[in-house]
Formats: C-alpha cells, sequence, structure tokens
C-alpha cells in the first residue's frame, strides 16, 4: 500500500493501458471494461461511505466545539456572558462604533452592600440574589446587540451599542425600578432594607483619538459616583 | 507465526493480534500522522495470517475516534476479510463501542451496511 488511493491509481493505470492498447472492437476489450468499471463502482461506493462517516464524526466535532465556545463565554452563575467575552465583544461594537460614526454606552451595575447581604443570608442565598439581580439586568437591556456581562463578584457590565445617552437613561431607570420590584429583603442595608444598585453610564460616539480603556474608566468613574451620592441610583459621566 | 502486539499512542490504537488464538484487536483512537506507514505492517500480518492456514478469526475494533484516512484502511481491511470469507475462511468482525457512544455506533452500522458476507457484528457495553 502505497498510500490509501493505490487501488483508485491502479483502475485509472490498468484503464489507460488499455487505451493505449488502441483495441477496442473485440468482446475481451468489453469483458475488461466492464471488470474494470465494476472495480471502480466498488471503490467509488467505498469513497462515498468514507465521506458519509467523516460527515458524521465532523457534526459531533462540530458540536462539541460549539458546547465549548459557549461555556467559554458563560459565566455559570447567572447565565450571563463573562468578562472575558465582554472584553472581546467591547473591542468588536467599540471598532464598529468608529467606523459607523455610531454612539455607544456603557452601563456599570453595582449591587450596594452586596458583601453585608452575604453575611448576613449566607453565600447561597447571596447567590441567589445575584441570579435574580441578572435576570432583571437581562431583561432590562431589551435588544438582542446588547451585550450583557457579569463583570465580577457582585458587578455587571452593559455594552449598548447604537444606542445614545437618553435610551441609556431610560434603561438605567427602568432597571431601578425592576429591582425595587423585585424586593429582595436586606435588613443589614443602611439605605433601605431591601437590595438596591447604583449604577454608571458612559455614552460616547467615539473616534480614533479616544482610548476604550478611558471610556471603559468613565463609567466606572460615574458608578463610583452614583455610590457616593448615597446609592441606589444612577449617574452619568460629564 | 508470531504475535503482532503495537503499543497505543496519543494518535494510533493498541494492535494486539494474537496468532494462537485467532483473537485481533485493535483498541483505541486512530489519526496517525502517516496512516499507511501504521496501518502497512498490519495489513501485512493479516494477509500473511490468512495465507498460512488459520482457522478461524475473531477481529475486534474498539475505537473511540478515527479520522478520514482510518476509514478508509478499515474498509480496505473489511473488503479483504469478505473476500477471504468468499474463500471459506471464517472470520467474524465484532465492532465494540460504548453504549452512549452514538457516534461509534452509527459509524459501525455504516461500515455494516457494504459487506456481503463477513459476519459483522456491532457490541454495546
Amino acid at each position: 500500500m502505497d498510500n490509501i488511493f493505490s487501488k483508485e491509481e491502479d483502475v485509472i493505470s490498468k484503464a489507460e493501458k488499455l487505451i493505449s492498447l488502441k483495441q477496442f472492437k473485440s468482446i475481451e476489450d468489453e469483458a475488461n471494461y466492464v471488470k474494470l468499471l465494476n472495480e471502480y463502482k466498488d471503490l467509488l461506493k467505498q469513497m462515498i461511505k468514507m465521506v458519509k462517516i467523516s460527515d458524521i464524526t465532523q457534526l459531533e466535532l462540530k458540536t462539541i466545539s460549539d458546547n465549548l465556545e459557549m461555556i467559554s463565554q458563560i459565566d455559570v452563575l447567572t447565565g450571563l456572558y463573562n468578562r472575558r467575552y465582554f472584553n472581546e465583544a467591547y473591542d468588536r461594537e467599540w471598532k464598529s462604533a468608529i467606523r459607523l460614526k455610531t454612539p455607544i454606552s456603557l452601563v456599570m451595575i453595582d449591587v450596594d452592600y452586596f458583601k453585608k447581604y452575604n453575611d448576613t443570608y449566607g453565600h447561597l442565598k447571596g447567590d441567589e440574589c445575584l441570579a435574580a439581580i441578572a435576570k432583571e439586568i437581562k431583561q432590562s437591556s431589551r435588544r438582542p446587540r446588547n451585550v450583557v456581562s457579569r463583570f465580577g463578584g457582585e458587578e455587571f457590565l452593559m455594552i449598548l451599542p447604537e444606542t445614545d445617552i437618553d435610551s441609556t437613561v431610560f434603561i438605567a431607570k427602568a432597571l431601578l425600578k425592576a429591582v425595587e420590584n423585585l424586593n429582595i429583603v436586606h435588613e443589614s442595608s443602611p439605605i433601605a432594607k431591601r437590595v438596591t444598585l447604583s449604577i454608571g453610564i458612559a455614552s460616547i460616539i467615539p473616534n480614533e483619538n479616544i482610548n476604550m480603556d478611558i471610556f471603559l474608566k468613565m463609567a466606572d468613574d460615574a458608578l463610583y459616583e452614583a455610590k457616593n451620592d448615597g446609592r441606589n441610583c444612577f449617574k452619568v459621566y460629564s | 507465526m508470531e504475535n503482532l502486539i503495537i503499543e497505543k499512542t496519543k494518535s494510533t490504537p493498541e494492535i494486539n493480534f494474537n496468532a494462537d488464538t485467532g483473537l485481533l484487536q485493535i483498541k483505541g483512537e486512530s489519526f496517525p500522522e502517516n496512516v499507511v506507514k501504521f496501518y502497512t505492517p498490519v495489513i501485512d500480518w493479516i494477509k500473511d495470517y490468512i495465507s498460512s492456514g488459520t482457522k478461524e478469526i475473531t477481529f475486534e475494533f474498539e475505537i473511540i475516534y478515527f479520522n478520514s484516512s482510518t476509514s478508509k484502511v478499515f474498509m480496505t481491511i473489511f473488503d479483504l476479510l469478505d473476500e477471504e470469507v468468499g474463500n471459506g475462511k471464517s472470520i467474524k468482525v465484532k465492532w465494540l463501542c460504548d453504549r452512549e457512544n452514538e457516534t461509534a455506533i452509527e459509524c459501525g452500522e455504516e461500515f455494516k451496511e457494504d459487506i456481503n458476507l463477513l459476519t459483522f457484528e456491532i457490541e454495546t457495553f
């Protein structure tokens, strides 16, 4: 066996040999050709089967690969995108906003006094609380293109492409209201007896001269301001 | 005749051909860089073994993953065995796979479909 297709090559060379002999009118030639044809039919059948089996295994590998990709992008607790995916998506959307000269907004969200919540009710309850809030954040985002991610412990970050400041403020207000309606009891919170959020917003039409890390810092600064201003509110970077 | 034993590697299966009992086993994963280099001695051994006038052969395939070139080699082996059954030899192939491994079962069924005389059993465990 020189290579896996040596039999196919053998059939071809036999056929070429018959052609070079220039004897096409005898019954033997016919028999030879029928034999060759049948041999080749068998090999072709084998080849078709090989491709079919290949397709079966490739499909399995593709499914596994897709699942792994999904797992690598998702935060297990909340089902939101993880920070790793956020970084990829932010880079993509930032570049797209520069190219198309469209606005892009960031919404940075922090759960107020979450450490106290964990200390009071335990980590299991803490996880439940984060999952419930994550669900509200996801719902508040509305558009499928928006990227909703868990940025760290109790911190969430939304990318809103092609969204200006007014629409972003609307989303932030709705989110504060939604979490108020959740009414998750938080006895040790100094500002309300239920779980609340602080939100920082930054909005921009970017260009090449603006650094995307600085824009992220703007959202972070706005969040810091919201926390300094008594929490349970949103602030826009200005 | 001597047994043929090849240790498995990351990309090639374990070969355990016992000339005394007639039990030939191929076990593991098969995606060799050079499929011809790996399987030529295997096929040569099978041909020699059959021509040595042996009576009964049970050929077990327990393959978790294999590439396209390997599937072609397997079909070459099945054709060879099929032909020998036509010549009066007693040969049986067992395609062994985990009952959870639907892909392996499906691949076994595909191989079986093209076999004429050779006994080809798919066994799950």
